[in-house]
């Protein structure tokens, strides 16, 4: 009887520690999760993304003192008529996006893939690697050639 | 050995309460430690991402955007010494670098909270200005005078959203309490004689309510004493049409005398550059444009008035040279456009 | 008897021991968790704090441009931001970097121009440091930079580091 008792109070102290083991397993696993707090870096980069295609269609170029959209906008409609300095405009303009994009995000060490969509001539300018697997933020930027006939820049900053 | 074994019983009996008493009193104290530290947890971070709502409604101008409210409202108050804050339950954040207008306590509904930039005549600031439909607000003229001019023009400029009803009788004798959290009645050029508030309603005499005056210049402020039908005025100076609309949002005087100081604080800092940058272009431009010549004596006036009211409102000379030097810094900005010179600002 | 009572004395006290024991560990392992999520959520107020303080810059009147008077978004008028670096920097002008302490708090802004291609072009526009700190947050953006003479925007950066202490 006294053996059977002293059994049962075994077993239920075992049965205590188990729940205590399963219960520390669930607290690491729940310690282990990926920390969670990407969001506002995320919005950061997006930022990012934005400001540097925005900024850089304002930017005003050697080139007879066009800005750099005004130079895609001839690129695409024209094939790249103008000359700027020997160079075709689609030429120029893509040598002048190529120093901005070295000079920042590749100076900060960010993988960037940026593409012109929407007219042949455009479509050639095109910098970086594209990563369909990355994390990334992307910015479109359209932007009205004439009514009717858009190209879109597109800048993806992965990690 | 009956009666030892009873006495052995009771003593377990005894010593298990102690000791559930003395665990549950722990696991009690825990749970109450534990939740006052969330509450004020919850405050800190609703604060926080509060003040990051605050800079950018602030910063999106002209725009008017819902806000939600925490459960138990939001207060906003201006000390004398013009300590201005914001306060989440026990959290009291500073408004630091933004100039708000609110009423005193905003809760029950979502807030509305709309930036206006202050223009003089170079953008300065932007005010942020926060109200619910919990507060509502009688707009009163006389039609035909300057208040109805000066309410078509507000009329274009606010937002959709408020809470707002429009009175052409100055006799508020006959409005009934219809149950907002405060009412604020204002005036448009309603001469102050005629402005007697304390004809309301017997039913508005334990509520909140309060009035403003918008004349040429200046603004009177009619604040109700607690519990009575009594009301006490002062006023303030007023340059632009979004101090008007400061006027009207703002919980108390108090609140708009520190929002008029910090302005007139930034005007100074913001005009000290301006009038630097004109300078270098002068310097500049000297010998490829010698025509682009500026004259900057307003500037003098604006920067020197700017710093006397950012430490004093009550300076109204310095109101109108302030107005004066604006003016002319704007002909002088729009003659430098024509001569196409490069602006002043 | 004496044996038995010493032996349910015993067996209370080590129920008690280990029921403690428990207690104690699982309290650990609370405040630990709680510690790590305090943490994780400080981070993120800093980050937030950092990203406000660039926010903030941008959108400063003091350095705003406007070209026949209609105001650029993200950008810097040149001779605006050299006056105010200026101010700023000049030992004389205390009270002025004490006013601005309220937008930028402890933090070191400085802004270049990326192209066209101009060493000489940089401001560190506004710098307070604290003696101690935690944590540094970094952030660049582009931004345009307006030449009010030649009428031209050039392609800037600004680099705000935001101290936390």
């Amino acid at each position: 009887m006294q053996n059977k008792k002293s059994q049962m109070e075994i077993m239920g102290l075992v049965i205590i520690i188990i729940l205590v083991s399963i219960g520390m397993l669930f607290a690491i696993q729940f310690l282990m999760k990926k920390p969670t707090g990407r969001e506002t870096a995320a919005v950061k980069e997006s930022t990012v993304a934005a400001n540097f295609l925005n900024t850089m269609l304002s930017t005003t170029t050697d080139c007879y003192k066009r800005n750099m959209k005004e130079l895609l906008q001839d690129c695409a409609l024209t094939g790249g008529s103008t000359n700027c300095f020997g160079l075709s405009s689609c030429d120029y303009v893509s040598d002048q996006i190529e120093i901005l994009l070295n000079n920042t995000l590749a100076k900060w060490k960010k993988d960037y893939y940026f593409t012109i969509s929407g007219a042949p001539d455009v479509e050639k300018i095109s910098f970086g690697n594209e990563c369909l697997d990355c994390e990334r933020e992307a910015k479109i930027q359209p932007v009205v050639v004439r009514p009717g006939f858009e190209i879109e820049l597109r800048l993806d900053i992965y990690g | 050995m009956v009666g030892k074994k009873g006495i052995e019983m009771q003593f377990h009996w005894i010593f298990i309460l102690i000791a559930g008493a003395v665990i549950l009193a722990f696991f009690f104290s825990l749970v109450a430690k534990q939740k006052s530290l969330s509450e004020e947890k919850l405050s800190i971070t609703l604060s926080s991402n509060m003040e990051a709502v605050f800079s950018g409604a602030i910063e999106s101008k002209g725009t008017a955007q819902p806000l939600p409210i925490p459960k138990d409202g939001m207060e906003f108050s201006c000390s004398e010494s013009c300590v201005c804050d914001f306060r989440i339950g026990n959290k009291a954040t500073s408004f630091r670098d933004k100039i708000i207008f609110a009423p005193s306590l905003i809760e029950g509904q979502d807030a509305l909270a709309w930036s206006n930039e202050w223009k003089l005549p170079f953008r300065v600031t932007n005010f942020l200005y926060v109200t619910n439909p919990n507060v509502k607000y009688y707009v009163v003229y006389v039609p035909g005078t300057q208040g109805e001019r000066m309410f078509d023009r507000i009329n274009k400029t606010l937002p959709p959203g408020l809470n707002i009803a429009v009175l052409k009788d100055p006799d508020v004798s006959g409005i009934p309490y219809e149950g907002f959290q405060e009412t604020k009645f204002v005036f448009l050029d309603i001469p102050d004689s005629e402005v007697d508030l304390e004809a309301l309603d017997s039913d508005f005499r334990k509520k909140q309510v309060s009035g403003v005056d918008i004349h040429q210049n200046t603004i009177t402020f009619y604040e109700k004493l607690p519990k009575e039908l009594v009301f006490t005025s002062a006023s303030s100076p007023f340059v632009g049409e979004p101090l008007i609309f400061a006027a009207m949002f703002s919980a108390d005087k108090q609140m708009y005398d520190c929002g008029l100081k910090e302005a007139f604080f930034k005007l100074n800092h913001v005009a000290k550059i301006i009038y630097g940058r004109a300078k270098l272009i002068q310097k500049n431009m000297s010998i490829t444009k010698p025509e682009c010549t500026y004259r900057l004596d307003d500037f003098e006036i604006l920067i020197e008035r700017s710093a006397m009211l950012s430490a004093d409102v009550e300076f109204s000379q310095s109101i109108s040279d302030v107005i004066g030097a604006a003016n002319a810094i704007e002909r002088e900005n729009k003659n430098a456009i024509l001569l196409s010179c490069p602006e002043i600002f | 008897m004496k044996r038995k009572a010493q032996i349910k004395m015993f067996e209370t006290m080590g129920v008690l021991v280990i029921f403690f024991f428990l207690l104690v560990g699982g309290a650990a392992f609370y405040f630990q968790v709680q510690k790590s999520s305090l943490q994780q959520d400080i981070r993120k107020q800093e980050q937030l704090a950092a990203f406000q303080v660039v926010q903030k810059a941008l959108f400063l009147p003091e350095l705003d441009c406007s070209f026949v008077s209609i105001q650029k978004d993200n950008c810097f008028d040149k001779f605006k931001l050299m006056n105010l670096s200026s101010y700023l920097s000049d030992p004389e002008n205390e009270d002025f970097l004490i006013d601005y302490f309220n937008i930028f708090g402890f933090s070191d802004i400085s802004i270049y121009q990326v192209y066209p291609v101009n060493n000489s072009f940089s401001y560190t526009l506004y710098k307070n440091i604290p003696k101690d700190y935690s944590s540094i947050i970094s952030t660049q953006s582009p931004v345009l930079l307006f030449d009010t003479i030649n009428k031209r925007y050039d392609f800037g950066v600004i680099e705000v580091d935001v101290y936390a202490e």
